[in-house]
């Protein structure tokens, strides 16, 4: 672990990315804005207002880490004038003030005088005696007010009149300074315009309880990346303790600004518009405490964002002066104006936390909503907006962001409105020093807000139930409320009373890891589970159209067979397996499926290995549990295509790609090299797996061994040689046989489709909207990874890419191309979200680490067993029923017509009858070359062909090509219809008597 | 170069080479190589179908050809392809065929096909009366008539059945002979007239067909002719004929007593074309009295096919049958024919399934390609016909099409 002092001073961002994230909040506001029709516009203008704020907030963010690393020039090194050292006290217990005492006298400085300004007289603090006393213990000079006034800030004025030297120190009582504090702080005041100097506030309590530690994590991200940006513009937030100030700037303000709690601030802002500099050195020089208990987080809170909006609504100090002629000379300019405008709205954001949290609530009892969406674009784009932005936090704090920090942030809303509600009527707030020392109790009542928050989604969600049960809204309105909820929950914890976390939890607990034996018996009981799962269930189901052309492409020649993949869509390695295979092991359809089972079965003890090797052998487990307990999965682990042989491939090639930064060898080289061969034989969309890698290779250069570079070259070469004969035999084919379902165009809903079927498998749309409305929980679980760690591994990012990428391109194509996206071509993909999830859950804490597992795994086997049972399943083609109740049913003088044409391939299959087969539109397969177009105009005349001399006309359709309801159309209006049957979601059969023969 | 291969590597390639001869072991001793796989027989049979059309039927006219005979038609071909197209349910291709049929074969004087059309010898096309072109054969009138019933009931057209009346009332009249009140299927329209014996084919004798005949023609007495079928089937099986014994094996051809319609062995009327073999003609036999089997399930049939244990013997001693057999057994030619097969498979069907589904997979189903959806190489009008049909048997896609005459209940 790095050392705490440092690890959040090192801010550095990725520009791209900020500019990426720049131009995504431009793109969300303006979708969101502009894009959605308007349902509730009262609604709707509350939550533009929040976003308005929102972005506002996240732009001026993205100002400020621009560039972190601006320190303005030291013209002298050796500046050394002399300081008067104020350590202000007011009732801080004893040993407390010793100690800073104590380290203040071991400056490494010249010349410096220590005074201890003692105000526990004027706030009758019992102790005042005792720390005169300690004055004079440690030979240091005390001077106590007895003429209360100003606070703070008129403890420190006092003491000015009373002392002389040109520079003055602040350190609050707690604040215990470094030796180097005056070294590193005094040298930036050759310059004579630099007012103040400032250095970060660091909590060296922060790992007590989740209060202190919330509370110095909250201080991170201010002190870590704002504060430092905030020195390009000359405008270092003056905090009031672990500074220095140059005593003529100040007593040309006036001294400590009396008139506010926040004097701090104030006085900073009034030194700027002086145009005095100001500083932020950004190491910590000094140490102190965060308030212990929840009553002392709270008042401190509610003190800053007195102060901060005193600084707008009292005293409109940042626009004071903006249209002003003088500007040059006096006044902000307009960066440090924007600065001061960011750092205060931040205590406003309780409202606007208030607005987005009383959307749901709205719904719930009104119905109303902001935006009528039936698509998934709002999703498509909030959840990258809010990931990056996440990132970028990540980032700029390098990775000391935490969900605590963000439900602290986010849960303190009413201490922002009872502030605000204190500064708008002017109401007086008593400074309140920070106590040093815990108070202990139940603070309860400070969290009655959030708590009435939950009391109301519980009684809402109800209340909505009965009114209009499970709607879309609905699922998506309760999962914006459990977003929520989940950041409040932490807070209202805080609120209760808090147990000291003993020396033994301190010591950051490393998770056990599991043992091979234990993964080992897991492992086993997964394989069985998924035999016997396909043994029972999935082996047994009716053969699909993709399946019937398997068998059929593989019950050809081998020469033949790379002939019909080669005007297919597909590349041959898995048609010559199953070739093999059914050779060896028959011909019965569970044969070929046990094909994929065992490609099925290999993945998921691969996954293991790849998830151990790139993280640990939890991560690999889970992951392992992820990929067994897929409905998604399972399924296609008894299909008759390349898809688990794809998936399989795509995992061997994981390993061996993270192997080739954590432990390359030769070996690992060849056998990757290998595998991208082979890989790129079974499925088209491998190359993307490999262009991900690519991309992952050039952004990571580093994490490389050197020589890697020549090596992915020649491997590359390699892998282009192998797949170069297939690429000419495909040209000299030249034609596309077209016997395959045409795709259409992808929507969002598609894409989210896609992530929901990899987790829970193929529902039916209800189920699925239900699944996908819940989006907003990916947020949550999101945040609740937000974790200190070390900068995120390169696995992670390998792992993320890996997922997000094949997908982004396939969208891309899909949408500016021509249609390619199918969630099955996407499998290989799937592998990385399970490790990602598996990942993210073993971050959290191990509580809730556990209930996240056992969550997903329970709604995963519940959606799984959903799949199974449910016949409008829509992937299943129950082809097998609907051939044999036509052969049953129909007669010889009768007349099979199927459409869409191919598939003939499935009826085929099953059917042993001696009633004709036709197609509409007719395909005559002796005739080599694709299917005919459909035709609305000779429908006709291939119908009356088709009816000649029959009696009864079986139309059984099945994968609308668009244009089966014309077909459907035209024989409801010519013939008379006997029976409709429907054998599977999108699988209709409907006999006619044909009068007119 | 052999230094830098580690332990390690040799290993690892000696195990890969290892799995490369199993596979390959594997791959040889598998039973599948020399089998065609089918993906959907009646995919197959349609493809056939399709094929046979595009090389025996002449598309203009609609005329079959023999193309391996100087491109003669037979009546009997014209019954092949009707039956085909019915069960094709290929309504255009029939209409055709019986058109041409009907104008080109149909005799002037009664509703009987002459059987041999081609070029004569002055070069005209025409029937080849110098053959005898103008009798009948009495199989091709059973199986157009039986084709046309068919048709009637699959596309409801009352001409078929009209003229498939007409057709069974003359066949009663000039292929069908009376020995003491019992009517035998003569081989042709000539017998009638005939002074001693009467020429018989048996492997024209269709009681399946008959029994349908009866139902449609009830004013004729064709379960008799089903008796006496039966009855001289067995009879010409198990008699020595011209042999010193029987290996139970129907001869091509037969003749028998006009007066008492026991068999005369060494008659005049045979010769070196018709003779007593198991050969091109009583190939059909099996196949004929499967079908009787299949369809209604006559326990005569099943004794009958018991007899021909010759066969199941000659596929399991020798894995292969003979086209020519003589009637004592032996081999007058090894080379092997497509159409025995086909025929021989009736046999198999009903009493071997073992050795039915061997010779289906190895000597029938085998000669079909499914990379070009054709025969491996081209079968000849005979073979391609017979070969379809035992497909068909094989694959349930040769039922009686009948059925509201008599109810199909096996």
């Amino acid at each position: 672990m790095q050392n705490p002092r440092e690890k959040f001073l090192q801010t550095k961002v990725n520009k791209i990315l900020i500019l990426s994230a720049v131009l995504l909040t431009l793109i969300y506001f303006y979708i969101i804005a502009f894009t959605f029709v308007v349902s509730n516009s009262i609604v709707f203008y509350l939550l533009i207002f929040g976003e308005v704020f929102h972005v506002f907030q996240f732009m001026t963010f993205l100002y400020t880490i621009w560039n972190t690393e601006y320190m303005p020039e030291i013209k002298d090194p050796n500046f050394s004038q002399p300081v008067d050292v104020f350590i202000t006290v007011c009732g801080e217990p004893v040993q407390i003030v010793e100690e800073t005492i104590i380290a203040a006298k071991k400056m490494d400085y010249p010349n410096f005088k220590i005074f201890i300004l003692n105000d526990g007289l004027v706030a009758s603090k019992d102790n005042w005696q005792e720390i005169d006393e300690l004055a004079l213990k440690h030979g240091v000079t005390s001077i106590t007010r007895t003429i209360p006034g100003g606070a703070k800030a008129g403890n420190i004025n006092h003491a000015i009149s009373k002392t002389s030297a040109p520079y003055i120190t602040i350190f609050d009582a707690d604040h215990v300074p470094h030796t180097d504090f005056l070294k590193k702080t005094m040298l930036y005041f050759a310059d004579e315009k630099v007012a103040y100097v400032q250095t970060p506030q660091f909590y060296k309590n922060s790992d007590v309880n989740i209060i202190t530690e919330s509370a110095w994590e909250q201080q991170e991200l201010f002190f870590g990346p704002i504060c430092k940006g905030k020195n390009r513009d000359n405008s270092a937030t003056m905090c009031g303790t672990n500074m220095v100030l140059s005593r003529l700037a100040l007593s040309e303000v006036g001294g400590m600004w009396e008139a506010s709690i926040a004097e701090d601030l104030l006085t900073g802002i009034l030194l700027h518009e002086r145009k005095y500099k100001s500083v932020y050195v950004p190491e910590v020089l000094a140490e102190g405490l965060a308030p212990e208990d929840f009553l002392s987080y709270f008042n401190q809170q509610f003190r800053w964002a007195r102060g901060a909006l005193d600084v707008i609504f009292k005293h409109n100090i940042i626009f004071r002066g903006i249209f002003s002629r003088k500007n040059k000379t006096h006044g902000l300019t307009f960066k440090q104006r924007l600065q001061y405008m960011s750092s205060v709205c931040f205590f406003l954001s309780g409202i606007v936390v208030v607005i987005d949290a009383c959307i749901p609530l709205i719904y719930f009892f009104t119905g109303a909503v902001p935006i009528v969406s039936s698509t998934m674009l709002l999703a498509s784009v909030f959840l990258p907006y809010i990931f990056l932005t996440l990132l970028l936090l990540e980032q700029s704090t390098n990775y000391s962001f935490t969900f605590s920090s963000l439900c602290f942030s986010n849960s303190g809303f009413n201490i922002h409105i009872k502030a605000l509600w204190a500064a708008l009527t002017n109401k007086k707030s008593k400074f309140e020093v920070t106590s040093k020392k815990a108070v202990e109790g139940n603070f309860i009542k400070l969290v009655i807000p959030q708590i009435s928050y939950i009391v109301l989604v519980i009684v809402g969600v109800g209340y909505s139930y009965f009114r209009e049960g499970f709607t879309a809204s609905f699922f998506t309105n309760t999962a914006w409320a459990l977003l929520n909820i989940g950041i409040f929950v932490p807070f209202i914890y805080a609120a209760l009373p808090q147990t000291k976390k003993t020396e033994l939890q301190k010591v950051i607990t490393k998770v056990k890891t599991i043992s091979s034996f234990q993964s080992n018996v897991i492992i086993s009981g997964l394989l069985i589970f998924a035999a016997l799962l396909s043994k029972i269930v999935f082996s047994l189901q009716s053969l699909r159209l993709d399946e019937s052309q398997s068998l059929w492409q593989t019950s050809h020649s081998p020469a033949k067979i790379l002939n019909l993949i080669g005007q297919d869509v597909h590349v041959p390695l898995y048609h010559f397996t199953l070739y093999i295979w059914r050779y060896f092991l028959g011909d019965s359809i569970e044969v070929a499926r046990l094909l994929s089972l065992i490609f099925f079965l290999a993945s998921i003890v691969l996954i293991y290995f790849v998830g151990k090797r790139a993280y640990n052998s939890n991560v690999g487990i889970y992951a392992s549990i992820l990929l067994a307990a897929s409905a998604f999965m399972n399924w296609y682990g008894s299909e008759i295509r390349m898809y688990t042989m794809f998936v399989f491939l795509v995992l061997l090639s994981q390993y061996l790609f993270v192997s080739l930064w954590k432990n390359p060898s030769k070996k690992v080289w060849i056998g990757y090299t290998l595998i991208s061969i082979i890989g790129m034989y079974v499925h088209y969309f491998f190359s993307l797996f490999i262009i991900t890698q690519v991309i992952f290779y050039f952004l990571n250069t580093k994490i490389f061994p050197e020589g890697s570079f020549k090596k992915f070259i020649i491997s590359g070469g390699l892998v282009a040689l192998g797949f170069l004969p297939w690429i000419y035999y495909v040209k000299s084919l030249g034609s596309a046989s077209n016997s395959q379902p045409g795709l259409i165009q992808p929507t969002t809903v598609d894409l989210f489709n896609t992530f929901s079927q990899f987790l829970f498998g193929f529902q039916t749309p209800d189920t699925n909207t239900i699944l996908v409305s819940f989006w907003p929980i990916i947020v949550l679980l999101v945040f609740m990874f937000l974790q200190k760690r070390q900068k995120s591994s390169p696995e992670t990012f390998y792992f993320l890419l890996s997922f997000i990428v094949p997908v982004a391109i396939s969208f891309a194509i899909s949408i500016f191309y021509k249609p390619v996206f199918l969630s099955r071509y996407l499998i290989f993909t799937a592998p990385s979200l399970y490790i990602l999830v598996s990942w993210m859950f073993s971050t959290y804490r191990p509580v809730v680490a556990r209930f996240a597992r056992f969550g997903l795994v329970a709604v995963m086997l519940f959606t799984l067993s959903l799949e199974i049972n449910n016949a409008q399943t829509p992937v299943k083609e129950n082809y097998k029923e609907a051939t044999a109740y036509i052969e049953r049913y129909a007669s010889e003088e009768d007349v099979i017509t199927l459409s869409a044409p191919f598939i003939i391939f499935p009826f085929l299959y099953y059917y042993h009858g001696n009633t004709l087969i036709t197609t509409l539109p007719l395909w005559d397969r002796s005739v080599a070359g694709p299917i005919p177009p459909f035709d609305e105009k000779t429908l006709p005349t291939e119908a009356g062909k088709i009816v000649s001399g029959h009696s009864h006309l079986w139309l059984l359709l099945s994968y609308d090509q668009g244009y089966q309801s014309k077909i459907e159309n035209y024989f409801d209006e010519h013939y008379q219809l006997v029976q409709t049957k429907s054998f599977s979601e999108g699988m209709l059969l409907k006999e006619y008597k044909l009068i007119n023969n | 170069m052999i230094k830098d291969i580690s332990r390690e590597n040799l290993g690892v390639i000696f195990i890969t080479l290892a799995f490369l001869v199993a596979v390959y072991a594997l791959f040889l001793n598998s039973k599948y190589p020399d089998q065609t796989r089918l993906f959907a027989p009646k995919d197959a049979l349609s493809f056939i179908w399709n094929n046979y059309k595009k090389n025996y039927i002449e598309v203009e006219s609609g005329r079959t050809l023999d193309r391996q005979s100087g491109d003669i038609t037979t009546s009997e071909g014209i019954s092949y392809s009707l039956l085909r197209a019915v069960y094709s349910d290929d309504k255009v291709t029939f209409e055709k065929t019986l058109t041409w049929a009907n104008q080109n074969l149909k005799r002037e004087n009664d509703n009987l096909f002459s059987w041999l059309y081609g070029k004569k010898i002055d070069g005209t096309y025409g029937i080849i009366t110098e053959r005898g072109g103008q009798n009948t054969a009495s199989d091709a009138d059973s199986d157009i008539a039986l084709a046309l019933i068919f048709a009637s009931e699959r596309w409801g057209d009352p001409r078929y059945l009209e003229q498939a009346k007409n057709i069974l009332n003359d066949m009663w009249k000039y292929d069908v002979v009376q020995i003491k009140n019992v009517p035998y299927l003569a081989a042709d329209d000539i017998e009638y007239l005939a002074k001693e014996n009467y020429v018989i084919n048996v492997s024209y004798f269709s009681p399946y067909a008959y029994k349908i005949f009866a139902k449609v023609d009830p004013t004729h007495n064709w379960n008799d002719l089903v008796d006496s079928s039966y009855g001289l089937l067995l009879r010409s099986t198990e008699d020595k004929l011209d042999k010193e014994s029987s290996a139970s094996l129907p001869p091509d051809w037969l003749t028998i007593s006009k007066s008492s319609g026991e068999i005369v062995p060494n008659s005049n009327d045979l010769n070196t074309t018709n003779t007593t073999n198991y050969s091109y003609d009583a190939l059909r036999v099996p196949f004929r009295i499967a079908l009787d089997y299949e369809w209604f399930g006559d326990p005569r049939a099943k004794n009958y096919l018991s007899r021909l244990g010759f066969l199941g013997n000659e596929w399991k001693s020798r894995k292969k049958l003979a086209s020519v057999y003589l009637h004592n057994g032996g081999i007058v030619s090894e080379k092997e024919s497509p159409a025995m097969y086909a025929g021989s498979f009736g046999y198999f069907w009903i009493m071997d399934k073992a050795s039915a589904k061997e010779i289906y997979d190895k000597k029938i189903v085998y000669l079909y390609d499914i990379d070009i959806n054709d025969w491996k190489t081209q079968l000849s009008y005979y073979d391609d016909n017979w070969t379809w049909f035992a497909i068909s048997l094989y694959n349930g896609q040769l039922p009686n099409l009948a059925k509201n005459y008599i109810p199909y209940n096996k």
